[in-house]
């Protein structure tokens, strides 16, 4: 997985956020260590999308663990009503 | 037999009295399919699945016609994207295997929505099915097909998907039953997912009695509670805003047939919980269409139902399910504990031609295709069972139709007094024949 030459940013698991999350600190260490400023700027590029991911990944896994979570406490209730 | 029975029920006697033995009735029944889809255009594959033993169970002989939402075997559904695929080794969608087992015969997968999104049967990968009832009004969706297939006799019965009222408005445009189930009482195992949490496999038929016997096969019977006593205390809501005055009459003399006393005058948590049930809805559809979103390869129709949710925070989404609960538990305090169905609108008008709820049409007009799922998706978000039948005709001799919900797991209450109701307002053999063709 290189920053530089990303073949896609895909981020379905917390996993994957922790291997992306080293190799952003690898960037911002090769943009302290005197990137040009093409590299600079497509270093920049690639952090937002990056940012955008992994907000949306987030979001996705929230969306789908809240999902499941509730579903037996809903399956639960409505037996519970069904006898009411 | 020259004539194959309107009613699967019908059908049945008909085989116990040897009139047509199973195998001669599923022949049938495949010639009357192709021939009929020669007009109503719903059929997406023809399917060769027969019984596991056509000769024995409740269900032999019987020929359905399912929404393309299922897994058949070897068989991928398209779910209105496509045409599906052979994929070996893929088996049967529980409720699908189930019918199966009971000596049903699939006879085809029919039509619908793309991905099951939208209120109608829109969808331009497809041939427009056409209402056996009149060609030019509207069916809706998104199990278009199985409404069509069901109300023109090409299947004594459909199995589809209500997220938001995709059963019960077809069921509404095509003088049907339509049973949108408990959540969770048939198995979703092996159906395509639109918003999990407010998907709910459910029955279309022609009769009261042949969706019951779909039912008890179908279905995780030990969830199912007995039929109410008699005589049924029955609450009725008509609401006095946004309602077509044919539609407002039909359902208060329909209430007061019934013997309803007790009226809903106000209610306003109905406004929270559409707008909780939209909420729910929009999240988990675009979780399930998410690659697709982002890529920007969905379609329009998925896109108006899931792109909203991508921006929905999740912290609104996971409030709603939270709630859940507490509002379910608090409509069936305030409605169903001193009653045994509630009785609401089904569409707030007269069904629409295709002209004005067709998205590409000079006619089109939003607010009529919004207004066929307005009383539908909160029932969703309650998880409760509703069924859909018609009681009077419009203008034009199509179905106005009523809404009737239960308490969880009470469907058996709610189509004994379906079945009631169809006796009482159209004789025995089922609703839809009593309502205009052309």
């Amino acid at each position: 997985m290189s920053v530089l030459n990303p073949t896609s940013v895909n981020i379905r698991s917390k996993e994957d956020l922790a291997a992306w999350s080293s190799v952003i600190e690898d960037a911002l260490a090769h943009r302290k260590n005197g990137a040009t400023a093409e590299e600079a700027q497509r270093l920049a590029r690639i952090l937002q999308r990056l940012s955008i991911a992994a907000t949306d990944a987030m979001h996705h896994a929230g969306l789908e663990g809240a999902t499941s979570s509730n579903q037996d406490a809903f399956s639960r209730a409505l037996i519970a009503l069904s006898n009411e | 037999m020259n004539d194959l029975p309107q009613t699967l029920t019908g059908l049945q006697q008909a085989l116990r009295r040897r009139q047509i033995s199973c195998r001669e009735a599923i022949a049938a029944q495949r010639q009357r399919l192709s021939q009929l889809n020669q007009h109503y255009h719903c059929v997406v594959q023809t399917l060769s699945n027969e019984a596991t033993d056509p000769n024995s169970g409740v269900l032999s002989g019987v020929g359905l016609a399912h929404k393309d939402i299922f897994n058949t075997l070897d068989r991928r559904p398209g779910v209105g994207h496509d045409s599906g695929d052979f994929q070996r080794g893929l088996i049967p969608a529980t409720a699908i295997a189930r019918l199966q087992r009971s000596g049903a015969s699939q006879l085809a997968v029919v039509s619908m929505a793309e991905y099951a999104c939208g209120a109608t049967g829109e969808n331009d990968r497809f041939e427009r099915c056409v209402n056996p009832l009149i060609s030019q009004a509207v069916v809706g969706g998104s199990s278009s097909g199985s409404a069509v297939a069901v109300a023109s006799a090409m299947a004594y019965g459909s199995l589809g998907t209500d997220t938001a009222g995709s059963i019960r408005i077809p069921a509404a445009t095509c003088a049907l039953l339509g049973l949108k189930t408990t959540h969770g009482l048939i198995s979703v195992d092996g159906v395509y997912p639109l918003a999990p949490s407010l998907d709910s496999v459910g029955i279309l038929t022609r009769s009261a009695a042949d969706a019951a016997q779909l039912l008890e096969v179908a279905a995780d019977v030990e969830l199912l509670r007995p039929i109410a006593k008699d005589p049924l205390r029955i609450k009725a809501w008509v609401p006095d805003i946004a309602l077509h005055p044919a539609v407002a009459g039909a359902l208060e003399d329909f209430a007061r047939e019934c013997g309803v006393t007790d009226w809903v005058r106000q209610w306003p948590d109905f406004q929270v919980l559409t707008h909780l049930a939209e909420i729910v809805l929009h999240a988990e559809a675009s979780s399930t269409h998410r690659a697709a979103l982002l890529e920007g390869t969905s379609s329009l129709a998925v896109q108006a139902v899931a792109l909203a949710g991508l921006v929905i925070p999740q912290e609104w989404h996971r409030a709603a399910l939270v709630d859940r609960v507490r509002h379910t538990t608090a409509f069936v305090q305030e409605h169903l504990s001193e009653h045994d169905v509630l009785i609401l609108p089904a569409l707030p008008q007269p069904v629409p031609d295709w002209s004005t709820v067709s998205s590409g049409s000079p006619d089109f007009d939003a607010k009529q295709l919004l207004a066929l799922h307005r009383y539908m998706g909160f029932v969703n978000y309650l998880g409760c069972p509703s069924v859909v039948i018609p009681i009077a005709r419009d203008a034009r001799g199509l179905p106005i139709s009523v809404q009737l919900v239960a308490k969880p797991f009470h469907e058996r209450t709610l189509l004994s007094f379906a079945g009631t109701v169809e006796s009482r307002r159209f004789g025995a053999i089922g609703f839809t024949d009593h309502f205009s063709k052309g």
